[in-house]
């Protein structure tokens, strides 16, 4: 399984996911700002007349649709970022269909890597920041050590968190919202936070059954409930509160809140939620 | 401790498919989350869930021992006395205060025969001095001003007894009353014949009697119907044998009743197929219906004076009768009582229905005259007044032979030949079932997994 965590399939997906943003950012508009600690993105400049040589990625289409000439798109010169990011190990993340830690471990890999592609730094939370694309592959290694098989609760590992400037927090976040405290403190600091809200479609839908005995992997306990349909609406019902007040509350303190399930993929992530998402911000 | 349904037994083969059905019962199916963190909310809400898996366990153990208990139930479990336990009540009345101390020695000798082995209490009404009583059981006194407040006190303080018996002391015998539970138990035995209008009700214990000149009608629980078709009919059970014969009352009327009117009359008092029940004789039977040759009168301006309350009326028309109709009168007598009596103005002409112990005289022939609906109304009511008893209600059938039947007649038989005895049952069986106990809390067992499994809201 752990060969296939990051195979060579999912670098392409990377790649294919950095030309994405930068074909966005692009097309979509000069104006659009993303959080650059987020996506490792810097300022737009100005263009200037194409030359061979130049990255083809940085062509300006929209230029030359109007103007018949090819632009290359400039930048402001990029300030090394550094951008932290939690991928949560407790044991509840080692469940669901697919499995929300891998998600969440490509996830981390995808911010870490656009960090990297854009000159930022990156460092998965408890290890030392890596600089530069080349060193990418240090930054795949802390995450294929992360298992989720630690004891400690998503709060006692961001409380671990004494500084950031960008942090990333990728968790199922099913834990009392008092768990996200030191993100207070860290964003009072001037930590700008994303949270990356994992769930399995499991966890969204449960399949109804009968009698049940639900193992917690998290406390190694069961409780027994019938799992018919009424009580699974109660269950989704409590589920889409807890969502709610966690959208509130990062609403509140200009966090980035985005929730995606564990079948999904990166594209539908980054394009389609945190872009989103950071352009309103 | 006995079961007396040994076969319900067999309804505890329930146990082990509940047992197995138990056993192979789905476990709660086991399915991994990653936390608690909602799954809890639910049950903060409403902690159902366990209490239901936790009842779910109880009612399971309810049923159980709902069958265990019902199975026991239907076994029909029951505390039978021992033999040695019996005991009996004797109750000792004087007929007459006047009369000399009673033999008390006599009492206890029949007693001790009746309950034989059984422990004896003796209930007498007023103090009695000490004797063979006391020998021979306890003696409660009884404060009773009567012996009939005496019987009823008896019959109140001594309902668990095992059999009871009542000695009526007279001058110079005993009358008794006894138990047929203290009796040795006979087997193949015809115990009662009851005659009624047309049938006859034979009980019996042991095999089926055997039955000569009748048809049987029905045949349960010891008890035989059946339908005489000769002027005899023999029973024959083990060596007993009982024999019944019709039942006939002689009314002499002194005249042979020939007419087709006459026998349409006694056909319509008792339609019957094998022979008449009403025999009619010489005017020297008695009772007698006596039809005379009255005076001829005039009847014109006389009037008619009868009680209509009276049972020779009962249920006859009077406003259709037409007493005169034969102008015939019997002349006053002082020793008879007139039932229809003749005046006029104030004066008496005669009697047209009269009385005279056991005899009815008529002035004339109102059976043959009358039309026929009055005149069965007449005779009927005529024959009640003599016997006592309605043609049409009168049991066919009475046995002739033996007079008195083995339950009776074996304790009879020991008393003096005057003596007359009759039996009662005891209050108390001597077998006591436990089943309804058990039956009622099997049923409420049921009745709480009943409304345990009653479907219930989903938790809110």
């Amino acid at each position: 399984m752990m060969a296939e965590l990051f195979d060579k399939s999912f670098m392409r997906q990377l790649e294919a996911l950095d030309a994405a943003l930068m074909r966005l950012r692009g097309s979509i508009g000069e104006g659009i700002t993303l959080r650059a600690g987020v996506l490792g993105q810097s300022e737009f400049r100005g263009n200037r007349p194409y030359s061979v040589g130049d990255d083809l990625r940085r062509l300006d289409w929209n230029a030359y649709g109007r103007l018949g000439r090819l632009y290359i798109r400039e930048f402001e010169p990029e300030q090394t970022e550094r951008l932290d990011i939690l991928v949560d190990t407790s044991r509840s993340m080692a469940t669901g269909d697919p499995c929300k830690h891998i998600f969440a471990r490509r996830i981390a890999a995808a911010f870490a890597f656009l960090a990297l592609k854009r000159g930022s730094s990156a460092a998965i939370a408890g290890s030392a920041a890596i600089e530069g694309v080349s060193r990418f592959g240090a930054i795949l290694d802390e995450l294929r050590k992360a298992e989720p098989t630690t004891s400690t609760t998503l709060g006692e590992q961001l409380t671990a968190i004494k500084r950031a400037k960008n942090l990333v927090v990728i968790s199922d976040f099913l834990e009392d919202t008092s768990s996200l405290q030191p993100l207070q403190a860290l964003g009072e600091r001037g930590c700008s936070v994303t949270m990356v809200q994992v769930l399995s479609p499991d966890e969204l839908e449960p399949s109804p059954a009968g009698q049940t005995e639900l193992h917690s992997l998290e406390d190694d306990q069961s409780i027994r409930l019938p799992l018919s349909p009424a009580n699974i609406v109660l269950y989704q019902r409590e589920l889409e509160a807890h969502l709610e007040l966690l959208g509130s509350i990062a609403a509140r303190h200009r966090w980035l809140h985005a929730f995606v399930e564990s079948d999904s993929d990166l594209h539908h992530l980054f394009v389609g939620k945190l872009l989103q998402s950071g352009g309103g911000a | 401790m006995s079961l007396l349904m040994v076969p319900a037994l067999a309804l505890l083969l329930a146990l082990p498919l509940l047992a197995w059905f138990a056993s192979n019962r789905k476990s709660p199916k086991r399915r991994d989350v990653g936390t608690h963190f909602i799954w809890s909310r639910l049950l903060e809400r409403k902690d159902s869930a366990p209490q239901k898996q936790r009842s779910l366990d109880l009612l399971f153990w309810i049923i159980v021992a709902a069958i265990v208990i019902g199975t026991a139930a239907a076994a029909r479990p029951a505390i039978i006395a021992a033999e040695g336990t019996k005991t009996m009540a004797v109750l000792v009345e004087r007929v007459f205060d006047t009369a000399p101390e009673p033999q008390h020695e006599s009492v206890v000798r029949r007693a001790e025969f009746l309950g034989s082995g059984a422990d004896i209490t003796y209930f007498v009404r007023g103090e009695i001095a000490d004797g063979p009583l006391q020998n021979s059981g306890d003696v409660i006194v009884l404060k009773a001003a009567t012996n009939q407040a005496a019987l009823s006190a008896f019959m109140a303080r001594t309902g668990n007894f095992n059999g009871r018996a009542c000695f009526v002391l007279r001058k110079s015998s005993i009358d008794a009353h006894q138990s047929p539970r203290l009796e040795t138990p006979l087997v193949n035995v015809i115990t009662n014949v009851i005659p009624n209008e047309k049938t006859v009700q034979v009980n019996y214990r042991g095999t089926v009697p055997e039955l000569k000149g009748g048809a049987v009608l029905s045949n349960e629980s010891g008890m035989l119907r059946i339908k005489p078709n000769a002027p005899t009919v023999t029973l024959t059970s083990g060596g007993q044998v009982i024999t019944l014969t019709k039942s006939l009352f002689g009314i002499g009327t002194g005249t042979a009743w020939t007419t087709r009117q006459h026998s349409a009359l006694l056909k319509a008092l008792r339609p019957d197929d094998i022979a008449p029940n009403v025999w009619l004789g010489a005017d020297k039977q008695r009772p007698c219906i006596r039809i005379l040759q009255g005076t001829e009168i005039d009847v014109s301006g006389a009037q008619v004076h009868m009680d209509p309350a009276h049972p020779m009326f009962e249920e006859l028309p009077i406003s259709r009768v037409d007493w005169l109709s034969s102008r015939k009168l019997m002349p006053a007598e002082s020793n008879t009582i007139p039932l229809v009596r003749v005046t006029r103005n104030g004066q008496v002409l005669g009697d047209f229905v009269r009385r005279k112990g056991d005899i009815i005289e008529f002035a004339a022939d109102p059976f043959s005259e009358w039309p026929i609906e009055l005149a069965v109304i007449l005779l009927d009511n005529s024959i009640a007044i003599l016997t006592g008893q309605h043609a049409g209600s009168r049991a066919s059938w009475e046995i002739t032979q033996p007079t008195n039947l083995p339950a009776t007649e074996a304790f009879s038989a020991t008393l003096e030949q005057e003596s007359r005895a009759m039996s009662f049952e005891a209050s108390l069986p001597e077998v006591t079932e436990q089943s309804h106990w058990l039956a009622i809390l099997a049923a409420l067992a049921c009745l709480y997994a009943a409304l345990a499994l009653t479907p219930s809201e989903p938790i809110k």
